[in-house]
């Protein structure tokens, strides 16, 4: 190996540099996501507890009923012991199978999966189509009406509570609106309406407001980045010379400086994306809609760790690939740090 | 300049013209057509998604299990509105006069009625009754109680419609079996599948409705039973359970006719909030459910001393409680029954509240404001309603002399390591009760953890000894004085303070017609093949 450790990839050789990268990465990552599981398993029974507490309410259980369903659930060994039998299993692609409804772990995550994507995806899209031009056009027109009242609704926005917005929204879109036209503009929650699970229309309705409540934040932090970003460099050298040689302000800006300004947003985009795996478990709890962070949230609580471990690997998995990702654009884009 | 300045009207303009069309667009996509027909089906907004359907085993003893189940399985009894037992799939009621409970040894005849289907055409036999008994018994399946199931010796199936269950002893709550939650499954689809899986996401039964699909995280779907056997015959179309954990959501698809039903906790600022809905009926009724306090006799405190305790149940005022906590909507509960059951006794309603009686009975024991006592109250943690009833209850006993600190856990600590270790002094929570009387495993002596679930570790040789005999006492008369004298005894020891009934909400748009509130934990679901829809 002997590429000087930058942390970052060597687009200079012949592709062994960003070889070495990949492969330097992917070691530190598997001693990292061990690590990540034996805490949260250690975690997980380490809380009072466990996936039959609630049974001890029901009258009709009886404690040899309890003992039974223990040890069939292996919950009787030690913590360590039922570590390893599902980090071998694991290793070989058995995700286990839910205690709560006895189906396969990988099953039930993928069934969740998309609506996730869809519903993560979607409010990225469209934070990141509002935040850009907001940002920007915020520093162009630094200090004017505009720029401030950005700036007011990015504090509000920042720090508006989800839950009471979530709620918010479906008060007024969802039912003001109903009560007031007489017809389902946007509907309050789930994904769809009964018998439209293939209605795009439909989708888009429910889409709307969840959506409209996930990427406020988004948009609020991401346009203040694209702001300060721009303004560090709407003065520079490069942008006084196009000018001088007469270029129009709109092209100044469109074709130069956002190319340079957009790079720490996008790196702070995909270390977010991996938040496109974990889901909003507020939002979808508010809207209904059956997404990763609701899944695994439920989970958590009714003790089921097969299902509490496969989520946990898959975020953490994610978070890992998408900083390796991070880390390979931030080198690909900008030629001038990659020395340091 | 200028030019910039035209431009940006510009932009902006477009903008917003695009935006009113697309909002143009969707509402005329409504008006026109293109939105979904609704049909003649209806939609319940439910909080909690079940995790399996079946109810045997682990994961299925949920409310929402048997929410959705009880229109498509049946059981040999249901229980009514009124709490009262009703045969289904029998013909008559076993009795000691029809011949049907003969005793040495205990034996039920059940007769079934004749031409009882499955939805998918297939008879309904004894042999699925035999089936049912056998695939709770199997050790290879993860059943969650096989509590009376397994006093039974044997079955025999002499013909189609008859089933004689012969037990090993006398099991008085025998109504209890082959009924809802549990059904009577079908062997016929059910032989040689693992139970384990087989029931856990489709359903077959003999009821108003079949099941249709489970749509993972969002819905589940049921569908009329063209073939049902009996009558009425169900008329609503569907039912589809729409899940949504976030109560204030559920109200909101109700108020905006996205759901036709919602079942919300009942909160009493809620109660009104449905009730000033237009075109919304509310059905309030006591539930099964009931709370209490509990005085913990396994920390040697002293709450071991009686005088101590009735001086508690003088000092808590739960009529105010009731009306403040609850709006009134409940009366105070005076025992460890519901005041619908047949069972029931005001044994509590000596505890009136009285101060001077309560501060006697402390000085009885040497207690008084010169010489306070210090006790711990705990619960779940995060119930508002008890965090409240718990304030409460600690402005009250501060006037006799009792300093509560209050000490809450989440339920998974609470119901899994204080409780059934017996670590709390004054405890407060609430029991499920089924409309059998039966409460051995609850006061019993010998039914303290882990034999049994007496988290007060009360011991008394009279409550004891009732309480399992009357599990054995065939005649119903005889068996419910035996709980008659329990009440009383137990009231005398003041073990326990009934504080109120949990009460039971269903809000639904008033076109449905026929739902009538079932408090039991047959659940709202009872009658649907009653229900029809007025446009």
């Amino acid at each position: 190996m002997g590429a000087r450790f930058t942390g970052l990839p060597n687009f200079n050789d012949d592709g062994v540099g960003l070889f070495n990268f990949f492969v330097r990465r992917i070691l530190y990552a598997i001693p990292l996501l061990i690590l990540v599981s034996v805490i949260m398993y250690a975690i997980m029974h380490l809380a009072p507890g466990g996936p039959l507490a609630m049974l001890a309410i029901n009258p009709k259980v009886r404690p040899e009923d309890l003992a039974r369903l223990t040890a069939s659930l292996g919950l009787d060994k030690p913590w360590y012991i039922q570590y390893f039998k599902w980090f071998f299993a694991y290793i070989r692609g058995d995700w286990g199978m839910s205690f709560q409804t006895h189906r396969p772990v990988f099953v039930m995550i993928m069934e969740r999966l998309p609506n996730t994507l869809q519903l993560m995806g979607v409010s990225m899209i469209f934070a990141l189509a509002l935040a850009v031009p907001i940002g920007i056009y915020s520093a162009i027109r630094q200090y004017t009406w505009f720029d401030n009242l950005a700036t007011t609704f990015s504090y509000i926005g920042y720090s508006m509570p989800i839950f009471w917005f979530g709620l918010m929204l479906q008060l007024f879109f969802a039912y003001y609106l109903y009560d007031w036209t007489g017809a389902h503009i946007f509907y309050s929650a789930n994904m769809y309406s009964v018998g439209q699970s293939s209605n795009i229309l439909n989708r888009l309705q429910h889409l709307t407001l969840p959506v409209m409540t996930l990427s406020i934040a988004s948009i609020a932090g991401w346009s203040r980045y694209q702001r300060s970003s721009m303004l560090e460099i709407i003065n520079s050298d490069y942008l006084r010379t196009a000018r001088a040689k007469g270029l129009p302000e709109s092209k100044v800006i469109l074709k130069h400086a956002l190319r340079n300004a957009i790079i720490p947003l996008i790196t702070v985009l995909t270390l977010d994306i991996s938040a496109l795996f974990s889901g909003a478990v507020v939002t979808e709890t508010v809207f209904g809609w059956p997404g990763m962070g609701r899944l695994f949230y439920d989970a958590v609580n009714k003790r089921d760790y097969p299902v509490v471990m496969g989520c946990v690997m898959l975020f953490s998995v994610m978070v890992i690939f998408f900083n390796l990702i991070a880390d390979v654009l931030y080198g690909m884009f900008d030629p001038r740090i990659r020395y340091d | 300049m200028a030019i910039e300045k035209r431009k940006e009207i510009k932009l902006t303009k477009k903008i917003v013209i695009i935006a009113l069309a697309v909002i143009l667009v969707f509402t005329l996509f409504q008006f026109f057509g293109c939105a979904p027909k609704v049909s003649r089906g209806i939609v319940v907004g439910y909080d909690q998604e079940p995790s399996v359907l079946n109810p045997f085993i682990t994961g299925g003893d949920m409310m929402a299990t048997a929410d959705v189940i009880q229109s498509v399985s049946q059981g040999l009894f249901t229980v009514d509105n009124t709490l009262k037992y009703v045969p289904v799939l029998l013909a008559e009621v076993p009795s000691m006069e029809n011949g049907g409970i003969t005793q040495d040894p205990f034996t039920i005849t059940y007769k079934l009625k004749k031409g009882i289907k499955w939805s998918d055409g297939k008879p309904l036999t004894s042999a699925d009754i035999k089936f049912t008994w056998e695939t709770i018994m199997n050790p290879d399946n993860q059943i969650l109680s096989r509590d009376g199931y397994d006093k039974i010796e044997s079955i025999e199936t002499p013909d189609d419609q008859t089933a004689v269950v012969k037990f090993k002893e006398i099991y008085a709550p025998w109504k209890n079996l082959f009924s809802p939650p549990y059904a009577v499954l079908p062997m016929h689809w059910l032989d040689g599948k693992d139970f384990n899986q087989a029931m856990n996401r489709e359903l077959l039964g003999s009821g108003p409705y079949m099941f249709k699909e489970w749509v993972s995280g969002d819905s589940i779907t049921l569908v009329r039973n063209p073939k049902y056997w009996d009558d009425p015959k169900p008329i609503v179309e569907s039912i589809t359970f729409k899940y949504n954990p976030e109560t204030n959501t559920l109200v909101t698809m109700l108020q905006s006719g996205e759901v036709d039903m919602i079942i919300p906790p009942p909160d009493v600022a809620l109660i009104e909030q449905l009730k000033a809905i237009e075109g919304v009926k509310v059905d309030i009724q006591g539930g099964l459910i009931w709370e209490h306090l509990a005085f913990g006799q396994n920390r040697d405190t002293v709450l071991r001393d009686v005088n101590i305790r009735k001086a508690i149940c003088h000092a808590v005022d739960r009529q105010s409680i009731v009306n403040e906590l609850l709006k009134g909507q409940v009366n105070v509960l005076q025992s460890i029954y519901v005041s619908t059951q047949p069972v029931y006794i005001p044994a509590w309603e000596q505890y009136d509240y009285n101060i001077d009686k309560a501060k006697e009975y402390l000085a009885k024991s040497g207690y008084g404001p010169d010489n306070p006592i210090d006790l711990k109250i705990s619960t779940t943690a995060g119930n508002v309603l008890r965090e409240q009833l718990e304030q409460i209850i600690q402005a009250n006993l501060k006037e006799i002399g009792i300093n509560i600190t209050i000490e809450n856990f989440d339920p998974d600590t609470w119901f899994g390591e204080k409780t059934p270790t017996g670590e709390f002094d004054i405890g407060e929570w609430a029991w499920l009760v089924s409309p059998d009387p039966d409460l051995a495993s609850t006061f019993a002596g010998d039914m303290i953890p882990p034999d049994g679930q007496n988290y007060y570790w009360y011991n008394n040789d009279q409550v004891t000894t009732l309480l399992h005999d009357a599990n054995k006492q065939a005649d119903e008369a005889k068996r419910f004085e035996m709980y008659k004298e329990v009440q009383r005894l137990m009231a005398e020891d003041a073990i326990i303070l009934p504080l109120y009934q949990r009460l039971n909400v269903v809000a639904y748009n008033s076109a449905l017609k026929g739902v009538k509130a079932n408090p039991s934990q047959i659940g709202t679901f009872w009658n649907t093949e009653e229900w029809t829809i007025e446009e």
